[in-house]
Order: structure tokens, then C-alpha cells, then sequence
């Protein structure tokens, strides 16, 4: 097979590709999307799977190593951590696919907006979106949260503030490049309303790229809100929260006792870096390289 | 890119981690002495501040006109050098120190302590203490040397709140503090230190006052500095970062360091409470049935054993063991007679009580939130109560309990002086409002009664100053506290009265005052 245009070529013609061929080149988009659907099966089957209630404080042992009784030790009073594992993937799935979609929903819209309508109105909000953009998520959200007090609406909707932005950059952006486009002129000839052709035929040809955004955003989302938990914004205790709990183990690790810690800490770690691999693999899919002719 | 993101994220973590460490390191040169705590300053406001670490760095940097002094429960001269008090007890005259200036250069004298504490009793902030010296009447300068308080009532107690660290009792210079406005730091005292550096939630730094009239600190320059959490303080005390720790350590790091032969950890008596406060004006803790009930529930064995690895001691009265008069009034753990109270207050497991529990995440450190959890457990294990729990940051979560929004909260209290009356009057008669149990706005009947009891007794004890009088009064106050249940022992924090300080460092006292003296701190 050569090469024609700077185009790869498929292979010849007549062959379709094989599923093993399509699970190859989109290996990443199907491993992270394989292991964010193993956690959040495991985080809805937590009351199945759990041994023990996470917030029950009589069934093992206090700060006892992982052992067969308690695959993943116990903590400070008495709770088992694998249970407390298990649910505590709840609150930050939760909360970063909410704020997730909220910030899309609105950041997008807003963007499609501005982008079209241009003026002062697009002035005015890249302005304000900016601002907010180029404060680092984690503070931006911990100020809101320190000003609405805690509590899980007021964590979703710090969050969702935060990333606000980056879809609005997005989604307006591509709205520029589109709208000088012939079908747009060709729309407009016909007798398209603004809103018409905005909704019809601009907004649509933007997603490809708007959706490339949320993997990556929820996983820095699941990460601010750990960091809110950690910081003692979040839900009460005892809630199990992956967050809290590393907050809560924290104290302990130096004197030895890795696995309050440990456990909470490589779910965040293993959750955000699937969503990226979600992120890499969408933008490879919906926005395909071209390769360059050697 | 992922190999990068990756990266990115691991770092993010870790990160998170070290934004919570101190970030400034403490310059150290010899004769500076470094100190670390996870304690904050509220406000540098000796009519406005109402906490540990804000008047003790009122204490390093000002006097007031007695002391105690160090290692006893003994009040002897300061600013005063000596003191009569009139056959009614209620006028007291003070001979003063001559030749003492404070450290903006100003000359001491009776007029500046009229200034001063007049100061304190008008501007009377609302987070203040000023409350701990209404009593007094009238202040008349004399001469020169010579000031007159007369008392509202006589007042057994009234050399003790006259003494540091007591805030509003202190004595600052008329020409550097602001007049009719909180000071928010703008102050001058007589030493023995100058406070030259204040960074909020940072470090605070001390300099010798060369012109102090009594013998110079031990270290002419001391620095503190506020960690994040305990865990950065266990880190820094061992990594040799400061000289020595002080409020607050995890039990866990007091265990481990009390093994490492590089360090010293000292251990006072602790005269500091943890209490459950319950605001009797908001349902349904206006039943003194509902409080009796949860008084019942509590379980203090678990919250020693769990929370604090053993290291505090369950608490059974406001009056702690090792202070005269103490007697264990409360209950022990029994939850029949815990849901037998509730039903007769009309709950049942299928109309369960249901509160909200309220705790403050860092001020009382970093264990509050597993207390929070051992109590909601063991007040849900009677099977009718429901508890919510809920934080917010220290200085909301003061105005919120003065403002009566919490009906049962957590508190702490460590003594203004060392007596029993200030381990029952401030709650019960002195500050209802300002500590939130609102007492003197009781609806219940029973309330009001017992409110109008209290003010009797603590009164009656206050008017005589023959001690064995003074205890049988406090004993009946002790019995009567526990069967109104109005405030709720927990434990006693042993492990707060714990410095733990490099092999070197030398001069730290750990008395019942609670009293940190730097000035008498120095490393060899």
C-alpha cells in the first residue's frame, strides 16, 4: 500500500477491517474505556460486593494490616478499607460527571453564542472566560467552595464553574472557523435564521471536537474533587470518599500504616489516567491524524 | 501525550501533598528559636480574640498587672508589685512598677492601665473575652503608681482574670493602640518580646525588648511557625526543622516520636476539655429529656481508644480530675437508659431523633472528624437517633454558635486561670450566647430553673473566698450540671499539653496553666 495525497490508504479494496484490526488502532479509547466501566460497575455493585457496611466501626481490628479477613486493612476505627474502596468511588464519579456536564452544557452553549454572534456580547464573555481560565482549577474551586460552604451541590457547581472555560474556548473557536464556511454563506443565501443556522449547521459540526474535551476534564475533575474532599470540603463523615480518605490516612503513613492511603490513592490514580486514555482514544477516532508522506 | 498525563497526575498528587506543607523554612540562626504548631491567630485583638494562640502571643509580647507563676497554680506581682483588697472584697489597689516602659517607648503608668482595660470593656468585641472582667465596677488612677479597681460584686476569682494571658486584662500603650477600634495587631506592650513579623497563616516573629525591666529572654529571637496539619508538624520536629512542637500532635506521631532518641516529648498536666455543647433554646434540645438521652449514648471509651490511641482520658465532669473539687458526676455509658429517656421524649426506631452534629475540621486538629464519626456511631447503636454530621472552619464556626445556629456542636475550653469557676460559669452564666448553650434565653421551664440555680451557686462561690465552702458549692454545680446535661464531658486532652522539642532545647514548662513561656525557652 502507498501512500497518495497525504492520505494512508485502506487496505485494498473489498477487505472490510477486522474487529481485531479496529480494537488494535483504538486500543486506547477501548482499555480506558474497559477500566473506567470495570469501576463504575464496581462502585453501583458496592452494596453486593462489599463485605462489610464502610461505615460500620466493630469489624476488624484498629489500623490492622491487609489480610484475609480484610483484603485491604483496616483504618483508625475499626472500618474495613476494601468496603470503604468500594463505595468511595460514588462521590467523585458522581460529582465529576455532574459537574462534567454541566460545564458542557454551558460552556458549549455559550460558546456557540459568542462565536457566532461575535460583537460586544463575544467580547464581554471572552473576557470573563478567560479571567476564570487562567485561575489553577484547584484554588478557583476550593474559593468557591470556601464562599458557598460545603456540601455536594455547592462542590458540583465549583467544579462545573472551573471548566466552564475550556468548553467555551472550544466550542467557539470552532464556531469561528465554521462560520466563514461556503455551506454557512450558502444556508444564510437560502433564508436560514441566525438561530437556524447556528443550531442546524454550525453547532453540530463542532462536536468532534467538543467531545474530545470531557475525558479529559473529568479526570481532572475526579482529581479536584479528592483535593476538596482531602481538604475537608466535601461530604461529611463518615461518608467513604476516595478523597477523604487519603486526607484521613494521611496521618498515619508515617507511622507505617501504608494502606489507609495507599488503596484510595491508586483508584484516583488508575480512574483519571482511563479517563485520558478515554480522551486520547475519541480524539484519535473523531479526529483522525493525517499522516505525512515520508 | 498519555505517557505525559501520566506524569502529570502523579505529580498532581503529590503536589496536593505539599501544598500543605508550611512552605516557608524557618531561617536558623543561633539564638533563634523555631517553633511549630498547628494552632492559628484569629485576630491580634485583645478586645476581639477569645483563643489559645492569639493571647499566647499576647502573653510573649505584653503584661498585665499579676502573673502566675511558672510550674504552679501561685499569682505573684507583674505589672503590680503588690495589692490590697478592701474588708467588703470588693475594692482592690494596686501599687504599680516603676521605671517599666512599653516597647514603643512610652512610659508605663496608672493611667495607661485605666486606658487599657477601660478599652477592653468598651470596645467589648463580639468574639472577645471581655466577659471574664464585667465584674469590675469603676477603675480610679490614684497617683502615677498607684490604680483602684472597685468590684460590681466581690469576687474570689478576680486576681486570677486579672492575670496574662487574659486578654482584655492586659496592658497596652495609649500612643500605638488604636482608641475606639479593634486593634488587629496595631498594639505595643511591655514585653518581653516585640512582636516584629505577623504573616497570617504563616509565622509569627519575636525580638527581645531591650528595654524590658525584668531579666531578658533566654532567646532573643523566636519565630513561629503554623503548619498546615499534624502530620507536617510530626515531619518537621523530626526533620529538625523547628525546636519544638506544640499543639496540636496526632496521637500516632506522639507514639512513634516518644521512640526516637534524638528527641525529647514532654508531657504536662493537661487542665484542656473537649465537651458537646447543646444550645437548650433549639429543639429538640430544649428537652432535657433528648440531652440526658444522648449523655447516656455517648461513648467515651471508644473515642479515647479509637481516635486518640489511648493517650486522653475519658471525662466525666467540666471540673477536670487533678483540680480541687472535682467530682465524676456524669453517667456512664448505658444505652437502655438512654432509649428509655428518648421514649419518654416520644422518639421510637421507627420516629427516630434526628440532629445535626456539627465539628470544626483543623482547630481542635486533625482528629475532630473521626470524633465526629465515633459519636454519630454511638449515638445511632441505640437505634433511635439519627445523626447528621456537618463541619465548617473555625472562625465561621464561632460566629455560627454565637449566633445560636447549632444545637449540639463540639467544643474546647482550656482555663483563663485555674479554678473551678472557669470550668462551669463561662457556659452556664458568664457567656451563654457567646458559647453558644444560650442558657439565659432557656424556654423550658426546667431550663430556666436550672439557669436561675447555677447563677446562685456560682455566685455564692464567687462571694466567699473560704476554699472548703467554695468546693461543696462547686461539687453541687458539678451534680446539677450532669442531671441538666447541658454541657457534655468527653475527654481530657492529655495529649495537647505535649511539646516535643529537639535534645538540645532547654526551659520549657508544661504547667496547669497551660501557659507556653517562650522566654524561658533556650537551646544549648
Amino acid at each position: 500500500m502507498g501512500e497518495v495525497a497525504g492520505f494512508a490508504t485502506e487496505p485494498a479494496a473489498g477487505a472490510r477491517p477486522s474487529f481485531l484490526r479496529m480494537a488494535r488502532r483504538h486500543s486506547i479509547l477501548l482499555v480506558g474505556a474497559a477500566i473506567v466501566g470495570f469501576v463504575v460497575t464496581v462502585t453501583i455493585l458496592a452494596p453486593i460486593l462489599a463485605p462489610y457496611d464502610p461505615t460500620a466501626q466493630s469489624p476488624g481490628g484498629r489500623l490492622a494490616p491487609p489480610s484475609a479477613a480484610h483484603p485491604m486493612g483496616t483504618d483508625q476505627l475499626h472500618r474495613d478499607v476494601l468496603s470503604r474502596v468500594l463505595y468511595g468511588g460514588r462521590l467523585p464519579l458522581l460529582v465529576a460527571a455532574a459537574s462534567v456536564a454541566i460545564s458542557f452544557s454551558l460552556g458549549t452553549g455559550l460558546g456557540w453564542i459568542s462565536g457566532y454572534f461575535g460583537g460586544r456580547l463575544d467580547r464581554a464573555l471572552s473576557v470573563v472566560m478567560d479571567a476564570i481560565y487562567s485561575f489553577p482549577s484547584l484554588i478557583l474551586a476550593i474559593a468557591i467552595v470556601a464562599m458557598l460552604g460545603p456540601g455536594l451541590l455547592n462542590m458540583i457547581g465549583a467544579i462545573a464553574f472551573v471548566y466552564i472555560p475550556t468548553y467555551f474556548r472550544v466550542a467557539r473557536a470552532q464556531v469561528l472557523t465554521l462560520k466563514e464556511q461556503e455551506f454557512v454563506e450558502a444556508a444564510r443565501a437560502m433564508g436560514g435564521t441566525h438561530w437556524r443556522i447556528l443550531l442546524r449547521h454550525i453547532a453540530p459540526n463542532t462536536l468532534p471536537a467538543v467531545m474530545t474535551v470531557p475525558s479529559f476534564t473529568i479526570a481532572d475533575a475526579i482529581l479536584t474533587e479528592a483535593a476538596l474532599s482531602f481538604l475537608g470540603f466535601g461530604l461529611p463523615p463518615p461518608t467513604p470518599d476516595w478523597g477523604f480518605d487519603i486526607q484521613n490516612g494521611q496521618k498515619f503513613l508515617q507511622a507505617g500504616y501504608w494502606w489507609l492511603i495507599t488503596f484510595p490513592g491508586l483508584m484516583i490514580i488508575v480512574v483519571s489516567i482511563a479517563f485520558g486514555m478515554i480522551g486520547e482514544g475519541v480524539n484519535d477516532l473523531l479526529n483522525p491524524r493525517r499522516r505525512r508522506a515520508t | 501525550m498519555s505517557r505525559r498525563r501520566v506524569g502529570v497526575i502523579a505529580l498532581a498528587i503529590l503536589t496536593l501533598a505539599l501544598l500543605l506543607s508550611p512552605g516557608a523554612v524557618a531561617q536558623r540562626e543561633k539564638g533563634t528559636l523555631v517553633i511549630g504548631t498547628t494552632d492559628r491567630i484569629t485576630e491580634l485583638s485583645p478586645e476581639n480574640s477569645y483563643d489559645y494562640w492569639t493571647w499566647h502571643v499576647f502573653q510573649q509580647t505584653a503584661e498585665a498587672l499579676v502573673t502566675f507563676k511558672p510550674g504552679t497554680t501561685e499569682i505573684g506581682p507583674s505589672l503590680a508589685t503588690s495589692w490590697t483588697i478592701s474588708p467588703d472584697g470588693k475594692v482592690y489597689t494596686f501599687k504599680l512598677r516603676k521605671g517599666v516602659t512599653f516597647t514603643d517607648g512610652t512610659p508605663f503608668d496608672a493611667a495607661a492601665v485605666k486606658w487599657s482595660i477601660e478599652r477592653a470593656l468598651r470596645l467589648n468585641g463580639p468574639e472577645g473575652g471581655v466577659a471574664l472582667i464585667m465584674n469590675i465596677g469603676k477603675i480610679d488612677v490614684v497617683d502615677d503608681f498607684t490604680v483602684r479597681f472597685t468590684l460590681k460584686q466581690p469576687d474570689a476569682t478576680f486576681l486570677a482574670r486579672m492575670s496574662d494571658p487574659i486578654a482584655p486584662a492586659m496592658i497596652f500603650s495609649p500612643k500605638s493602640t488604636p482608641a475606639n477600634e479593634f486593634a488587629k495587631g496595631r498594639y505595643a506592650g511591655t514585653g518581653p518580646y516585640r512582636l516584629v513579623q505577623y504573616v497570617p497563616e504563616q509565622r509569627t516573629v519575636y525580638e527581645a525588648y531591650k528595654g524590658y525591666w525584668g531579666p531578658q529572654p533566654k532567646s532573643p529571637r523566636v519565630i513561629t511557625v503554623f503548619f498546615a496539619d499534624a502530620s507536617a508538624l510530626a515531619a518537621a520536629v523530626e526533620a529538625g526543622q523547628v525546636d519544638v512542637g506544640y499543639r496540636t500532635f496526632n496521637p500516632e506521631d506522639i507514639v512513634r516520636l516518644s521512640k526516637n532518641p534524638n528527641l525529647q516529648v514532654l508531657r504536662g498536666p493537661s487542665m484542656s476539655v473537649r465537651y458537646i455543647v447543646f444550645n437548650v433554646t433549639a429543639k429538640p434540645f430544649d428537652n432535657p429529656k433528648v440531652r440526658r438521652a444522648i449523655a447516656y449514648a455517648v461513648d467515651r471509651e471508644r473515642i479515647v481508644r479509637d481516635v486518640f490511641a489511648g493517650l486522653n482520658s475519658p471525662l466525666y465532669s467540666m471540673v477536670p480530675p487533678g483540680l480541687w473539687s472535682h467530682v465524676p458526676a456524669f453517667p456512664r455509658r448505658n444505652l437502655d437508659q438512654a432509649r428509655a429517656l428518648l421514649r419518654e421524649a416520644g422518639y421510637s426506631p421507627t420516629k427516630k431523633l434526628a440532629i445535626t452534629l456539627w465539628y470544626t475540621p483543623l482547630h481542635y486538629g486533625t482528629t475532630e472528624a473521626d470524633v465526629a464519626a465515633v459519636v454519630k456511631s454511638s449515638l445511632e447503636q441505640t437505634g433511635m437517633i439519627s445523626v447528621d454530621v456537618k463541619s465548617l472552619e473555625w472562625g465561621a464556626y464561632v460566629k455560627a454558635m454565637s449566633k445560636g445556629e447549632f444545637g449540639i456542636f463540639f467544643l474546647g475550653w482550656y482555663p483563663d486561670f485555674v479554678d473551678p469557676d472557669n470550668f462551669l460559669a463561662p457556659w452556664l452564666t458568664e457567656s451563654p450566647e457567646g458559647l453558644g448553650t444560650f442558657l439565659n434565653k432557656a424556654t423550658n421551664p426546667a431550663d430556666k430553673q436550672a439557669y436561675a440555680r447555677f447563677q446562685k451557686l456560682l455566685t455564692d462561690a464567687k462571694l466567699t473566698a473560704e476554699k472548703s465552702k467554695r468546693q461543696a458549692i462547686y461539687q453541687e454545680a458539678q451534680r446539677l450540671l450532669a442531671e441538666t446535661a447541658i454541657l457534655l464531658p468527653l475527654w481530657k486532652n492529655d495529649q495537647q499539653a505535649v511539646a516535643i522539642a529537639q535534645k538540645n532545647v532547654k526551659g520549657i514548662v508544661l504547667d496547669p496553666t497551660m501557659n507556653f513561656r517562650t522566654w524561658l525557652i533556650y537551646k544549648e
